[in-house]
């Protein structure tokens, strides 16, 4: 057991050392420092579900906000038709909720939908651009324009979505349950755990490593019998379902969405907190999100229009001097170390059988 | 050698900035001190809107100098805490957050876009905190933890359709962003023209953002109007008013109104382009009046000659003056108190005297129509003979 847990990856220490200091931190903050780093920790599953996609099976989404704003609009606009017509959608000649809002009047359908719909929509999406081998900068591309065009449509539907104000008085509820401030913490922080584990165990799985190798080589995998289209939908899915999951827990936190959550500006933030943290490992994405999402509101108290420069000279320095992000970084480092070791180890034996 | 060096550097000052910001995050902000009253300043210092929100931060700023110059509140001193939305809804909810539970703030100036006045609405409302919206804007159900400084459709519409009727032409054209807001000025512009015998020979909407105006252009020509009647969002505005010149349409025969033409917008366009057009509002820079050249006087004094003034930064003055005068005649800093006392409050400011409402927390504003000059500044043609009462509501 003590060797088990001496020849645990650094990666892993971080883990917990990370996830100790959520615990403890309404402990030593006040509820508005609390309710930020909810919305983080909203965010690190938000991260989690790309680096699922992006770190794990090498696709690249550059469009991730698209999921993550239609689970946040969907809970969202469950909470604002809770008392008959909203007064936006009256000023523009709604008489009667359409048939699309009547099955978010019940806030648990509405939070079931807001899982399965961005979950669906990926699974969808994925069928066509899998299937017909679309891949590499591509995937990028049209997952980039999925945002653009969520972002477009969001923003114009404005009789029931309020344009690009987007929804606001949103209050502090999840699954029907509404909770205060550190509570709704709590909570966010047992989901975001669970989506951890959730997320370690599907990776050492069987299914993980097959991921991996649709990351490294598709060519060889399919030589040997799997079919690498069906694996990357279902990861696809997954993600979608996650990134709705994690809009879900955002929004009660914000207590607003407005296009700009389904963005290109989000999507590609995200993909920043994966690359500085590290990819391909859960916990550089954990990582990454609470790093510059705490720098961020810090240093943009200290003086708005040092952040991004800030941000800019943070990401050069990671694209240089860590290309695999802070974890990949101490991953290397411990690997080395214990390379070392048994290198010593080895020579020592060696000088004894000679001497 | 020298590259291992430099990184190493790099890594340590990377280390610590980040220990650095963690430490400021620890000590936080102490509330203010008891001869001092703080207050908030929300607004855009990066982001889309940055620029047009630069000279609300500088007129801000000055009105603090001049309340405290004058011997501040009641002897205490007027402070502030400028926090940056950066032209996003949600960061202003977060920001004004900030400001009211971290700062202890009694009441924040701020807010440019709608958006970011609807994001920050019930947090202020949730908090029993006061924001003060200076900018013009669509009109709503007053908040009663909001005031509003800005003019509301009515207080820029009212004179401005049937002054174009009588002295440009009855045949109205109406185009819009396919929002809220311009759906709403655009019937309301349709009443007006009603009462007074004009009509409207086309109406048409756009998306957001949308920047190419070629088909509607031919749909104008075809219905052949006297006024255009344009209430364009942002860019989409500017790439109009560019083809509107580029397809031969001509501002002696055919001249735009718009409620969104600003000296932002007329800088951005260049006065060729932005000659001829009309637009309704409360306060121009060019304004003829002695207390505005003083205003303006002190202002470029303190920011420089090239610091724009436009009609959002004078309604900051105001906002910040405003507040200040009712925090003189109260001693308790909740909302509802502070609106109480600016009951009865008249200002003199740049763009003449003001009254507060009130019933509707708006503020009875003189209405103006002003026109671009061949240089490319407003000429105020009309101006409306008394104060009108602002309906955020109609």
């Amino acid at each position: 057991m003590l060797e088990r847990i001496k020849k645990m990856p650094v990666n892993r220490w971080v883990d917990i050392a990370l996830f100790i200091f959520l615990l403890i931190f309404p402990l030593i903050f006040n509820d508005y420092r609390t309710g930020f780093m909810g919305k983080t920790a909203a965010y690190m599953i938000f991260a989690l579900s790309l680096d699922l996609l992006w770190g794990y099976t090498g696709l690249m989404s550059f469009g991730h906000a698209a999921l993550f704003g239609l689970g946040g609009y969907i809970v969202g606009l469950s909470f604002t038709i809770q008392d008959g017509i909203p007064s936006f959608m009256a000023r523009m000649g709604v008489e009667e909720l359409p048939w699309f809002l009547k099955i978010l009047e019940n806030n648990i359908v509405a939070s079931l939908l807001g899982l399965i719909i961005p979950g669906a929509f990926a699974a969808f999406l994925g069928y066509f651009i899998f299937s017909s081998k679309v891949s590499g900068i591509f995937f990028s591309l049209i997952t980039m324009a999925l945002a653009q065009i969520f972002e477009t449509f969001f923003a114009n539907q404005s009789a029931y979505t309020n344009g690009t104000s987007g929804l606001g008085g949103l209050p502090r509820s999840f699954f029907g349950i509404e909770l205060k401030v550190k509570p709704f913490y709590y909570l966010t922080i047992g989901i975001v755990i669970l989506v951890y584990l959730l997320c370690l165990w599907l990776t050492n799985s069987r299914f993980g490593k097959v991921l991996m190798s649709v990351r490294e080589d598709e060519r060889r995998l399919s030589f040997i019998g799997y079919n690498p289209a069906r694996f990357k939908i279902a990861v696809y899915a997954l993600s979608g379902m996650l990134a709705g999951l994690s809009g879900m827990l955002f929004v009660p936190f914000n207590g607003m969405i407005s296009p700009t959550e389904l963005g290109i500006s989000l999507s590609t933030m995200v993909l920043i907190w994966i690359a500085v943290g590290g990819r391909g490992n859960l916990t550089g994405a954990m990582l990454g999100t609470v790093l510059i999402n705490w720098l961020q509101t810090l240093l943009s108290e200290y003086s708005a229009d040092i952040w991004p420069l800030v941000l800019g000279a943070l990401i050069l320095a990671v694209i240089f001097l860590i290309p695999t992000g802070i974890i990949g970084k101490l991953k290397e480092i411990q690997y080395n170390i214990a390379a070392r070791k048994t290198l010593e180890k080895l020579s020592a034996k060696e000088e004894e059988n000679h001497g | 050698m020298k590259s291992r060096f430099l990184k190493k550097l790099l890594s340590a000052a990377l280390a610590v900035t980040t220990c650095a910001g963690i430490v400021t995050g620890m000590t936080g902000c102490e509330g203010g001190s008891s001869d001092e009253i703080k207050i908030g300043l929300l607004f855009s210092k990066t982001g889309a809107t940055a620029i047009t929100e630069e000279c609300m931060i500088n007129a801000a700023q000055m009105a603090i100098d001049e309340v405290n110059d004058a011997g501040g509140i009641n002897g205490k001193k007027l402070t502030y805490v400028l926090e940056d939305y950066a032209t996003d809804a949600a960061t202003a909810a977060e920001k004004i957050k900030k400001l009211i539970m971290q700062d202890e703030v009694i009441a924040t100036v701020g807010c440019y876009t709608s958006a970011s006045r609807i994001a920050c609405e019930p947090v202020v409302e949730d908090n029993d905190s006061l924001l003060i919206y200076p900018t013009f804007y669509e009109g709503e159900e007053p908040s009663k933890n909001v005031v509003y400084t800005g003019a509301v459709p009515n207080q820029q519409g009212d004179i401005f359709v049937p002054w174009l009727a009588e002295n440009v032409g009855k045949k109205f054209f109406l185009l819009g962003t396919d929002t809220v807001y311009a759906q709403l000025i655009n019937s309301q512009c349709r009443a007006s023209l009603d009462a007074c015998g004009g009509e409207v020979v086309g109406e048409e909407y756009v998306p957001n953002a949308h920047n190419d105006f070629s088909s509607i252009i031919t749909k104008i020509k075809e219905a052949d109007p006297d006024v255009l009647f344009v209430n364009l969002n942002g860019d989409s505005g500017v790439a109009f008013f560019k083809q509107y010149k580029q397809y031969g349409l001509d501002a002696s025969t055919m001249p735009v109104a718009s409620y969104l033409l600003d000296e932002s917008t007329v800088a951005a366009l260049g006065a060729e382009t932005a000659a001829g057009h009309y637009t309704s509002i409360n306060y121009v820079s060019t304004l003829d009046t002695d207390a505005n050249k003083e205003f303006l006087k002190k202002y470029h004094e303190k920011f420089g000659d090239d610091a724009e003034m436009t009609v959002v930064g004078e309604e900051t003055y105001v906002s910040v003056k405003l507040l200040a005068e009712a925090l003189k005649k109260t001693d308790d800093y909740s909302a509802a108190s502070i609106i109480k006392a600016m009951d009865g409050i008249t200002l003199d400011v740049p763009e003449g005297q003001v009254k507060f409402d009130p019933e509707t927390n708006h503020l009875y504003l003189r209405g103006r129509i002003a026109k671009v000059s061949d240089e490319g500044k407003f000429e105020v043609v009309y101006e409306s003979p008394e104060l009108i009462k602002p309906d955020p509501t109609k």
